[in-house]
């Protein structure tokens, strides 16, 4: 049941997707804090179960997460604002307890309560051509909700084998790539390029893991990779200027590196908000407030130091790989996707994106572990 | 195991009823209830920062300075506050506040021309007269 809400929670915070429930214009941590607190309470009840019911629980890599949480809490030394440092800290928390819980729940047995993320896809990609791509909101919270469902979506078509160490059939196999294929072609055309690189990058490493030679790994690549630059040079004549970033990310960022080197331990977690106040009238970084640095690994530098930062690359890298071959390393695409994204984003700052990732990357490491 | 468990749900409980009051202050604000959303989630600089833009349209110049005053308590780097801070002090007639305020947001960002604009005229460069650049919130 609260798997179940947990997947279906998504849906209410996409506009058309659901009739009369609409929270898309709402904050939205409120509700992932409270499934949170309902994911420990389920993880209570099954640890207290009696007879039958009681299961073990694992927490896998608690310690590089323990160091990673200890090395960004030293940054409260620099906190101007404990508010922001507590309920950044707060939302990490919040995203290990998903983590934790993807492990845990073993969402991927019960495959029907994966096809509301493939609803979502859907509801996501039919906006722009209904004439309502206004609506999408925030570009930023859209890439990084897709790509995790591009995962999510592909796997529900293999899962229902509930043999998770099965090679994926050809055919279900073409009919993934296609999706994936269709899903890059949308980020493309609804402008999220870092989320359309981080989608290529993953399919392009899913499909090493689990080409059978070599020569046929390098092939699939660069196939893709063709047919990736076919599909965008052909229908944009402005293909050079698509790949041109911001002005103003540049200047942001050379600012933030000059405020790392001078703070080893950071200026603090969540304290990037404060700081960038100083600078909302500055023309030369878009005379406006960049409340997030839209790169979440510089973001971290800033925030809790190099020390934290390693950690936190650490940690990602133990999570993601290496890429299991079969069915479970589809979950590994849209991980994958999320950590290129947050090159240029910031999906590790939204709470309910960051939530998605972790839960999402629970279920992948807790397949990785079964044999 | 249990009493991490425990631990585990008091900590989230706590971020999310942080992220509850939060948005009972968004919904407030919704409302157009900038002193109500304060009252409420009094750790976020943005509402009192509303509240202090809200009393200077008012001619509330004392509570206006308060207002920015305790944002910047929680956001010492806030700009648009001082500039506001320093707006409010010049209505006032205390020009010596109003120019400590204005160089004190010079030194966070040397090339802000709201600032600087603020500062010239501040400094008599207009026979007196002050038309502040106020920074909307």
């Amino acid at each position: 049941m609260i798997a179940a809400l947990l997947f279906l929670s998504a849906l209410v915070f996409i506009p058309t997707a659901v009739p009369f429930v609409n929270a898309h214009d709402l904050p939205k941590t409120a509700l992932v804090g409270a499934l949170a607190v309902a994911a420990w309470i389920h993880l209570y009840i099954r640890a207290s179960g009696k007879g039958g019911s009681r299961s073990a629980l694992t927490f896998p890599l608690i310690c590089p997460i323990a160091v990673f949480i200890f090395l960004s809490a030293l940054s409260v030394i620099n906190a101007v604002n404990i508010h922001y440092f507590f309920y950044s800290l707060g939302a990490m928390l919040c995203g290990f307890s998903f983590f934790w819980y993807g492990i845990n729940i073993r969402a991927h047995r019960d495959a029907p309560l994966l096809l509301a993320p493939v609803v979502m896809v859907v509801a996501y990609a039919a906006t722009p051509w209904l004439g309502i791509v206004t609506t999408f909101g925030n570009q930023e919270r859209g890439s990084a909700m897709v790509v995790l469902s591009v995962g999510i979506a592909a796997f529900y078509l293999v899962g229902k084998d509930r043999d998770l160490t099965l090679q994926i059939s050809r055919t279900k196999r073409a009919v993934f790539l296609l999706l994936c294929l269709a899903l890059i072609w949308f980020l493309y055309q609804a402008g999220m390029r870092s989320a359309m690189a981080g989608l290529v990058i993953g399919l392009a490493l899913f499909i090493v893991a689990n080409a059978p030679t070599r020569e046929l790994k390098i092939m699939t690549v660069m196939a893709l990779a063709v047919v990736v630059m076919m599909i965008v040079s052909s229908v944009r004549p402005i293909f050079p200027s698509y790949f041109t970033l911001d002005a103003e990310r540049p200047a942001i960022w050379a600012e933030a590196l000059r405020l790392a080197q001078g703070e080893p331990l950071g200026i603090g977690l969540g304290q990037w908000r404060i700081y960038a106040l100083a600078w909302i009238n500055i023309p030369d970084l878009g005379a406006g407030y960049w409340r997030e640095l839209h790169n979440d690994y510089l973001q971290l530098l800033v925030e809790a130091g190099p020390l934290a930062l390693a950690a936190w690359c650490y940690l990602l890298w133990r999570v993601i790989f290496p890429v299991p071959s079969g069915a479970r390393g589809l979950l590994a695409i849209g991980l994958i996707a999320v950590t290129v994204n947050a090159f240029f984003l910031f999906p590790f700052q939204l709470p309910v994106e960051a939530a998605w990732f972790w839960l999402v990357a629970g279920v992948y490491t807790g397949t990785k572990a079964e044999r | 195991m249990k009493n991490l468990l425990i631990v585990m749900v008091v900590v989230q409980s706590l971020w999310a009823g942080a992220a509850v009051l939060h948005l009972a202050a968004e919904w407030r604000l919704n409302d157009l209830d900038a002193p109500g959303a304060a009252a409420i989630y009094p750790w976020d600089y943005k509402y009192g920062y509303i509240v202090g833009a809200s009393n200077v349209l008012h001619k509330n110049f004392p509570d206006a300075a308060s207002r920015f005053e305790s944002v910047l308590s929680r956001a010492p780097r806030h700009v648009g506050a001082l500039i506001n801070l320093a707006g409010v002090y010049a209505q006032t007639g205390d020009k010596v506040s109003a120019q400590r305020a204005l160089i004190r947001a010079l030194a966070l960002s040397p090339s802000d021309p709201k600032v600087m604009r603020n500062l010239k005229i501040l400094r008599g460069k207009m026979a007196g007269k002050y038309e502040f650049v106020m920074v909307p919130s």
